[in-house]
């Protein structure tokens, strides 16, 4: 399979230009995504997770190495590639209602009436299910309601690549997994690739095709696992399913096992 | 901390006891005069310098400030006992109900020749009378006061409207840079700033307004309020016999260094220009015949609305 | 809604200190215990406004001042905001400014008056220079400081969605940075309005400057009163009418 998005050999180090004298946020990692694939990225707090996705997003650069689309290399934001942030309450714009923010990719499109681009973007509203909640502010809304304004905003970008950082740790419980599944339709439905980074083992399981598990300080690819489950993914029964509990069985120990690794180092 | 505060308290109380003891008992006793630095209070200044003021146990702080409207704040607040004003100004205040009282003439129109109050302009400008001046500016040290009231009737006597005519306030030192930056078109100036300003060569007379207007019109007055007359009649009566003496001194000595270097001291101007002209006489009374046709110039400019019984303003000391 | 009527209250309230004042002050002069004819007794003074209004002396003046104050601080906020933009996004031009802003701003700029008309004359464009010069500064800083503040994911967001420069200062920047912009152009309406009366009062043929010092030439006390009446209450309708202003600008302002 072709690659849609890789990171070729790629190395950063923040605060100096040598492996002594800066902090190695991580060190040469060489991963890739086939198109249409959802690949999840776990790790422990602090591992540059966000870096890494920050820099597929062409928002920040590598030190060493590059970072590949379509063959490509990324060194500013690309157009097709969405980054999705952590913090959703700051990346929406409170001075503009719920649907003036999904316009803003679309705005200034050539050829296309306005009114046109304001029907697409009620349409997004309506795939995420805020349909009703256009004419708010974010400030109205809840946490959850405020991340799905961001995904209908970024699904308006029409990206071929989703970089999702994060996205679902700061909701509650079944926010998450109402959110979790939200996710997965809009997926199968348009297709893009997908690149989670995320420290829950068991949300990167039920979500991705595969898994890459990042080692602590100095950060590194540490394995890559195929989840094979069957799709679609359901909450309840996926989550009880045999192989589930053994990926995250598997998965959850090989993290434990780096933060016991890097307790003893100190 | 404390002994550190209780040693300055001690200190406090041996400086108060100290000063107390080194100044002269109630032996001279202050007179606070706001005057403006120009001829007119020369002799004031030479009564200073001669002593007058001392011999009679009397001490005199001056205070500069622009003008009449500008003393008589001071002098009603407070701050004054004595204020260099002009007629127009006393005469306004008291139509307010503010108790002022004229104690001594200080300056008069006696002869065109002795005319040290012009009013100035440029050269180059063309200007020639009232009518030329309309949509211009002209420089006052104050509006609302005597130069500013026959600046207005010259206007008008020379076939110009002064509403018209915009009035800038320009203190009277600032006037001549202010013309010749072109900031204004004309100026009302005295002396000694108006003998300065007329050694460049672009700058012309256009007339004399007292002169022209008023022969003999009563311009310049000490001032004061019934409350410090009734507090301090002697010091009051004390003053105006200092003044008359210096008066007396400066009318016979208007050619003497003495009184060029006096002058410089205290308006900041070069005393060299003074010897070229010839010094007006001071006059040592009020005239109320004159005073009257000024209080009736004021009513004929919309500045008063009705007469204003004089011998109410003027005390029988100026007489 | 809840939120209306919280504005209003607030509003009601902050009357009450004013009327105080002038209670306070009406029977001190009623009892006599202050100087009828340098502090008159409000209702006296009242008595003057009013016929300010039937002389239709009134107007001129008010409305020439709010002219001159209206062309300085539209100027000065122009100015403000796209200097304060321009600094807080270009290092160069920040290197070249910073030091005269930092100079220029400690100074109060009724200092600056003689010198400015030394420069420019003693006319309307030294008015209005000094006024801008006045108010210049708040906004400015504001303007700066509420774009250097901004949260690093908003602007990251408009990278992600490949905004130029141009559309990201003015859909992003400018926006996010207004609640920061208007509380400086708040500090900026009082300090131009002070200047303006100075200008006017040193410089002006007319307005409201001019009438207060041309009163007290001549000991007019009432009537001088009754202009100082009309400013406070010019200053204070100018501050209420731009915290309506505000309300509808920034109705986000410390919810998110």
């Amino acid at each position: 399979m072709s690659k849609k998005l890789g990171f070729d050999h790629v190395t950063k180090i923040f605060g100096g230009t040598g492996k002594d004298t800066g902090f190695v946020a991580f060190d040469d990692i060489t991963l890739e995504a086939s198109p249409s694939e959802f690949l999840a990225i776990v790790g422990p707090s602090g591992c540059g997770k966000s870096t890494l996705l920050k820099m597929a997003a062409g928002l920040m650069p590598p030190t060493k190495g590059k970072i590949l689309l379509d063959g490509k290399p990324v060194l500013e934001p690309p157009p097709g590639v969405v980054y999705l942030f952590q913090q959703y309450a700051k990346s929406l714009f409170a001075w503009r209602t719920v649907i003036d923010n999904v316009m803003f990719p679309l705005e200034g499109t050539p050829g296309v009436k306005r009114a046109e681009l304001r029907e697409r973007c009620r349409d997004y509203l309506r795939q995420v299910g805020l349909a009703e909640f256009s004419d708010r502010y974010p400030w109205q809304l809840s946490g959850g309601m405020q991340q799905r304004v961001a995904i209908a905003r970024a699904l308006a970008a029409d990206p071929s690549v989703l970089l999702l950082d994060e996205p679902f740790s700061a909701v509650d419980a079944l926010t998450r997994m109402e959110l979790q599944s939200l996710m997965l339709q809009l997926w199968q439905r348009k297709k893009f690739t997908a690149i989670l980074v995320t420290h829950d083992v068991e949300e990167a399981v039920f979500l991705a095709d595969r898994v890459a598990v990042l080692g602590a300080k100095p950060t590194a690819l540490k394995e890559i696992v195929d989840v094979g489950l069957p799709r679609p993914r359901d909450q309840l029964t996926t989550r009880e399913d045999a192989r589930f509990l053994k990926l995250r069985h598997h998965l959850t120990t090989s993290l434990l096992a780096k933060s016991a690794e890097h307790v003893a180092a100190i | 901390m404390r002994r550190i505060l209780l040693s300055m308290g001690g200190l406090l109380v041996a400086l108060l006891a100290f000063s107390h003891a080194v100044a002269p008992a109630a032996e001279l006793q202050k007179v606070r005069v706001s005057i403006i630095p120009i001829n007119d209070v020369a002799p004031l200044f030479v009564a200073i310098h001669n002593g007058y003021f001392k011999d009679v146990g009397i001490e005199i702080d001056t205070t500069p400030t622009t003008g009449g409207a500008t003393g008589i704040p001071g002098l009603v607040g407070g701050s004054f006992d004595i204020s260099y004003g002009n007629v127009v100004s006393a005469l306004l205040a008291s139509q307010q109900g503010l108790n002022v009282r004229v104690i001594a003439q200080v300056t008069k129109r006696y002869d065109r020749k002795t005319d040290t109050t012009p009013i100035i302009v440029r050269a180059d400008s063309g200007i020639k009378s009232g009518k030329d001046l309309e949509g211009k500016s002209l420089a006052v040290n104050t509006r609302n006061n005597v130069i500013w009231l026959y600046a207005r009737a010259w206007v008008k006597a020379t076939g110009g409207d002064p509403e018209k005519v915009t009035f800038k306030e320009v203190p009277f030192p600032q006037m001549e840079d202010a013309l010749l930056q072109k900031r204004i078109d004309a100026a009302f100036l005295v002396a000694p700033f108006s003998i300065v300003a007329l050694k460049k060569p672009e700058l012309t007379t256009v007339a004399y307004p007292y002169s022209d207007l008023q022969m003999g019109v009563n311009v310049g007055q000490w001032i004061t309020t019934t409350k410090v007359m009734a507090d301090k009649p002697e010091v009051i009566k004390k003053f105006v016999a200092g003044w008359r003496k210096g008066v007396e001194w400066y009318n016979e000595n208007r050619t003497n260094p003495v009184l060029y270097s006096i002058i410089t001291g205290y308006s900041k101007t070069d005393a060299s220009v003074l010897k070229t002209v010839a010094l007006e006489k001071a006059p040592l009374k009020c005239d109320l015949p004159q005073i009257k046709t000024t209080m009736d110039l004021m009513i004929e400019n919309k500045l008063l609305t009705k007469p204003l019984d004089l011998s109410k303003i003027i005390d029988p000391l100026a007489l | 809604m809840s939120q209306r009527s919280e504005t209003l209250n607030v509003n009601l309230w902050g009357f009450v200190s004013p009327v105080a004042v002038l209670c306070i002050w009406e029977t001190a002069g009623a009892l006599g215990w202050i100087n009828p004819i340098l502090l008159p007794r409000p209702s006296q003074i009242v008595l003057s406004l009013i016929e300010l209004v039937t002389d239709g002396v009134l107007f001129g003046p008010l409305l020439r001042t709010i002219a001159l104050f209206i062309v300085g601080y539209s100027l000065a906020s122009l100015i403000g905001i796209a200097i304060g933009v321009a600094m807080a996004t270009n290092r160069i031009l920040y290197g070249l400014l910073e030091p005269l802003v930092e100079c220029l701003r400690p100074v109060p700029k009724s200092a600056l008056v003689p010198v400015l008309f030394l420069f420019l004359g003693i006319g309307k464009v030294t008015m209005i220079t000094i006024v801008v010069l006045a108010a210049v500064f708040p906004i400015l800083i504001s303007t700066f400081q509420g774009v250097k503040s901004l949260d690093p994911v908003l602007l990251e967001t408009g990278r992600t969605f490949q905004v130029s420069r141009l559309r990201a200062i003015v859909s992003i920047i400018l926006p996010a940075s207004l609640p920061m912009i208007l509380a400086g152009m708040r500090t900026a309406l009082g300090l131009g309005l002070v200047l303006v009366i100075l200008a006017e009062m040193l410089a002006g043929e007319d307005g409201i400057g001019f009438r207060i010092l041309d009163l007290q030439r001549s000991f007019q006390i009432r009537d001088m009163f009754a202009w100082i009446f009309v400013l406070v209450a010019l200053g204070g309708g100018l501050m209420m009418l731009f915290g309506f202003v505000e309300q509808r600008l920034v109705p986000w302002r410390g919810k998110t």
